[in-house]
């Protein structure tokens, strides 16, 4: 063993000390160069959603007989549809229906999903034998199947939607914080916190909910692209969102109606479906990249 | 001076096994500590040494009530694990301090330094601004800059977060510290700091120490008596100049001469026994040079053969007119850095 004297002298370099993790990480996703670009266009999605109105040309349920069918135009950017309706207007209402399904629907299953994860891994024990049974059961209904089961029962509503998606997503995040719960409990920090005699909430809340932030939000941006597609795919299939409201996937059905005589119709709603989907996918590759704790390390 | 801690035949057992080995009727556990006693004065510092799989640090565990107990009992100042259990680990906690065998794991890796080693106080129901004002004052202590507050695990090097768990060990102004080897994985000269930090602060509030190493070298700087462990039992207890003068168990003296001491017996051959299946007898007699008949076939029985030393033999070397080998410095004298 050769003896390393500078040990207590080598600091962290200064600008460094202090930075919280959540800067220290923003900062390395923007210099990612997969995680800049979905960070933009995901940041141009939400403003879509939030600025609608003011971004978007025209009413997008406005019927206007006279120019259905139209290509895209100087006056209609992506062209009209069956009804004349602009379909640049309906796209960009269309982010916000998307976006609000699928945040509301992910966080919703995310509450569920943690906390029954938090509990079954804590517990163990027959309480976490009945979650893990429970939650294998969610996971081997067909999805689709089970939403078109509730919509029959509870009727098409946003409402619904989302509780179809909160109850769909939320094993996988039971499953993942479970076992990522499991993991910390047999920490060191853990034992040191419960041989102070702190309670299992204060552990859960003080240990184990800011280490389980970092994978859940990975999560989080891997599955809203999951989430988009189930909102999409219901309402292709006529029992997510409801005409006359515009809705990426009732678009991509009717365009696919008249795929024949106005395949600008199709193109035009397929094309926010592909792009969310793989901006939302990138950003969660680079989060994961980015809130490593092996990549954080060395760099801190 | 009366006993801080006292612990009585503590058993310890794990479960172990497959549910198909249960099934087949199988060894459901193992018994890690297998009838543990003893004392610890304040402001006296205990070594407990033994090889890897001897059962120390699952005996700081359970002494820190982190593992539980299958017999026996642990009285700490007065106060029984056998009584009124809750008021007993509630008074436990708030005076034995834990020092974990890796800093760096037993640091939450989200949290700030001060809000870890002040963690303590915040179970204890100490407010924020009180909290704030004690982090810098226990950073001091441990000779950190007030700078290192703000700081994460990650941005430490491992001498500096053994501080720190120095530093939230002592937090409670607790009357034992449980460190589990302290020294393991510093550089020399920084475990010399370390030891030196440690005598600092036994000699400013006489607080006790468990001392768990493996580290003869240590030990024998540090602590006041040591205690040889070996297979979940104490073999040989003694005060720390006695054991190193004259180790009367042939596995103090086997674990002496692997650390390279003068009058050299035969070395340790062979693994420690599998826990599962605990050799008959005397435990030790698979690798002891001396192992008889009797030591096959008898358990041997605990014996005094000088004052507070006591030896688990049948056969325990007592060369008690032997000139003894030079007698190593004593606590507390502040330890140097090792050669």
């Amino acid at each position: 063993m050769a003896p390393i004297t500078d040990t207590v002298a080598v600091a962290p370099p200064a600008n460094r000390t202090g930075a919280h993790p959540a800067w220290v990480g923003l900062r390395r996703l923007l210099a990612h160069p997969a995680g800049l670009v979905a960070f933009i266009v995901v940041l141009g999605l939400v403003a879509c959603a939030l600025f609608a109105p003011w971004i978007a040309p025209y009413d997008p349920v406005k019927i206007a007989p006279r120019i259905r069918f139209q290509g895209p135009s100087w006056e209609h950017w992506l062209g009209t549809d069956q009804l004349g309706r602009d379909v640049l207007s309906r796209v960009i209402y269309g982010t916000g229906v998307a976006l609000k399904v699928a945040l509301s629907g992910t966080l919703a299953a995310l509450l569920i999903g943690a906390t029954l994860g938090i509990v079954g891994g804590l517990s163990r024990g027959s309480v976490d034998g009945a979650l893990l049974l429970l939650c294998d059961a969610m996971r081997s209904l067909p999805l689709i199947l089970f939403a078109l089961a509730i919509v029959a029962i509870y009727g098409p509503s946003l409402a619904t939607l989302i509780a179809i998606i909160a109850f769909s997503m939320a094993p996988g995040y039971f499953r993942v914080v479970r076992n990522q719960v499991l993991v910390l409990r047999s920490m060191d920090f853990v034992a040191a916190s419960q041989s102070m005699g702190a309670s299992l909430p204060r552990i859960a809340l003080t240990h184990l909910v800011p280490n389980l932030l970092g994978p859940i939000i990975v999560l989080i941006a891997m599955d809203i692209p999951a989430v988009i597609g189930i909102e999409s795919g219901l309402s292709f299939l006529g029992q997510g969102i409801q005409p006359p409201d515009p809705s990426w996937g009732s678009m991509l059905s009717d365009g696919y109606s008249f795929i024949r005589q106005a395949p600008h119709l199709a193109i035009a709603a397929g094309l926010p479906v592909i792009v969310s989907t793989v901006a939302f996918t990138f950003l969660g590759e680079a989060l994961r990249d980015v809130l490593d704790p092996k990549s954080s390390r060395g760099r801190g | 001076m009366t006993a801080l801690l006292e612990v009585n035949d503590l058993v310890v057992r794990y479960p172990t096994g497959s549910l198909f080995g249960r099934l087949r009727g199988e060894v459901r556990e193992v018994t890690v500590l297998d009838g543990v006693s003893l004392t610890l004065d304040q402001g006296e510092t205990l070594g407990l040494v033994g090889e890897s799989g001897s059962g120390k640090t699952t005996l700081g565990r359970a002494i820190g009530g982190m593992t539980p107990m299958a017999a026996g009992s642990i009285t700490l100042a007065g106060i029984s694990a056998t009584g009124r259990q809750d008021v007993f680990w509630r008074e436990m906690r708030r005076q034995v301090g834990f020092m974990f065998q890796d800093p760096m794991a037993a640091l939450d890796p989200r949290m700030r330094l001060a809000a870890s080693i002040t963690e303590p106080l915040a179970v204890n129901g100490i407010g924020r601004t009180e909290r704030r004002r004690r982090a810098g004052d226990l950073l001091a202590e441990v000779g950190l800059s007030p700078d290192f507050a703000e700081r994460f695990p990650h941005q430490i090097s491992g001498g500096q977060a053994r501080r720190v768990t120095v530093a939230r060990a002592l937090s409670l102004r607790p009357r034992l510290v449980i460190a589990d080897e302290p020294t393991a994985g510093l550089d020399l000269s920084v475990q010399g700091e370390l030891l030196n930090l440690l005598n600092a602060i036994q000699a400013a509030s006489s607080v006790s120490f468990l001392f768990i190493t493996h580290n003869l070298a240590v030990a024998r700087h540090v602590t006041d008596r040591v205690a040889v462990m070996y297979l979940g039992r104490i073999v040989e207890s003694a005060r720390t100049a006695d054991i190193f003068a004259r180790p009367g168990h042939p596995y103090t003296r086997a674990l002496l001469s692997a650390h390279g001491a003068p009058g050299a017996t035969p070395r340790l051959t062979g693994e420690i026994p599998s826990l599962k299946r605990r050799p008959q007898g005397c435990e030790f007699h698979t690798r002891c040079p001396l192992a008889t008949d009797r030591c096959r076939s008898e358990p041997p029985a605990e014996h005094l053969i000088g004052p507070q030393h006591q030896v688990r033999c049948h056969f325990p070397l007592a060369p008690a007119g032997k000139a003894s080998p030079q007698v190593p410095p004593a606590h507390p004298e502040p330890a140097r850095s090792q050669p």
